[in-house]
């Protein structure tokens, strides 16, 4: 009896520790930062508003895209058919940038693409 | 035995749907009792503009119970998620012709009627069910009161407006039934049984 209880917890906390272990966020700090600076728009799981405000969090893996958040949040972005404009961030540093762009990637669209802080300040260089 | 665990759940279950209050919604604001009657308070009489440039009054509105909200196109704070909680409620009773939703713009120099047609286009609802209204920006922010809205111009606050994320549902006779902070799904749950609940009054 007291063996298949030890079992039983044994199982449970696997099992639970599997399911934490989808939620865990690579990129704490970036997170805290798109609360703070992107969730208003956004929305907290990157879903946006209709075509309002565009969706974040499905991703395809293309490095020109990657290589233009930087400078998206840098300095905003108004499409030539979009009606709202996003305003750049300019309050944002370089490595608060990098953190964003890494948590959008790697945790919010659970896609391998580290960027690292030379990849990001080189890109922000090269911002027009 | 493991039939006699599953119905006596599903009675456990069912008893929990039962809770729900089935009274009436109250009428919300000041009451004036006079000798012989109650006054509620009413949503006054306006003329604002549509996306399409048409005038829209609260004849317009006499056989629709409304769910409004007050924003502006640039605001960089909470318009976009209380936008969303909007079109929940758009997605949920856009086939019933007797629900509208009425957004307001409290930044009518900027949002002009043909910025909100655009607006309206990338929200891809039907102008019918939604209409998005401009007009002197004294009218609208007189309505907001009306609607106990907080919305007033502040140089310091983000976009240049303060105003707050509430979502207003009135009935045909222009009583305000129900509230809901805009921002707060939570909140949003209940205001969705609420209109339910309002819906049932014109049900016969
Ligand atoms: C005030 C609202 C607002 C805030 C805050 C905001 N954005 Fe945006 N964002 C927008 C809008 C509107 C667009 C679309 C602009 C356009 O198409 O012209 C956009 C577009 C984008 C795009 C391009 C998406 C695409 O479809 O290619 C990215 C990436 C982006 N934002 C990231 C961010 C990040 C990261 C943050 C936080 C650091 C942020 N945004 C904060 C409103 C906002």
């Amino acid at each position: 009896m007291r063996n298949k209880l030890i079992l039983a917890f044994g199982i449970s906390a696997i099992v639970s520790m599997i399911f934490m272990s989808c939620d865990y966020v690579n990129y704490k700090q970036g997170q805290g930062l798109y609360e703070a600076n992107c969730v208003t728009c956004h929305m907290q799981d990157g879903s946006g508003v209709a075509e309002l405000y565009p969706s974040l969090n499905n991703m395809q893996s293309s490095k020109t895209y990657f290589e233009a958040i930087p400078c998206i949040i840098r300095n905003g972005l108004n499409r030539q058919e979009s009606v709202i404009e996003m305003v750049g961030l300019q309050h944002l540093s370089e490595v608060e940038i990098n953190n964003i762009v890494n948590y959008l990637v790697n945790d919010m669209n659970k896609l391998k693409q580290e960027q690292t802080l030379q990849q990001t300040s080189s890109i922000l260089l090269k911002c027009k | 035995m493991k039939i006699y665990i599953i119905t006596v759940l599903l009675i456990l279950l069912s008893m929990c749907s039962c809770q729900t209050d089935s009274s009436p919604l109250p009428i919300l604001g000041r009451h004036d009792i006079s000798e012989t009657d109650t006054v509620y308070h009413r949503i006054p009489d306006f003329k604002f503009i549509n996306q399409d440039s048409n005038y829209v009054t609260n004849s317009d509105l006499k056989d629709n119970i409304y769910i409004s909200d007050f924003f502006f196109m640039s605001c960089p704070s909470i318009c976009p998620i209380v936008k969303k909680q909007m079109l929940r409620v758009y997605d949920k009773y856009k086939d019933n012709d007797r629900v509208k939703l009425v957004s307001h713009t409290i930044d009518p120099k900027r949002d002009t009627p043909e910025k909100l047609k655009k607006y309206a286009q990338k929200l891809n609802i039907d102008d019918s069910v939604w209409m998005f209204l401009t007009g002197e920006k004294g009218e609208i922010l007189d309505i907001a009161d009306d609607y106990f809205v907080a919305a007033f111009e502040d140089p310091d606050a983000p976009g240049g407006f303060d105003h707050s994320g509430k979502m207003i549902l009135t009935d045909t006779k222009r009583h305000i039934r129900a509230f809901a902070e805009g921002t707060d799904p939570e909140d949003v749950d209940q205001f969705l049984i609420d209109i339910d609940k309002l819906l049932v009054e014109y049900a016969q």
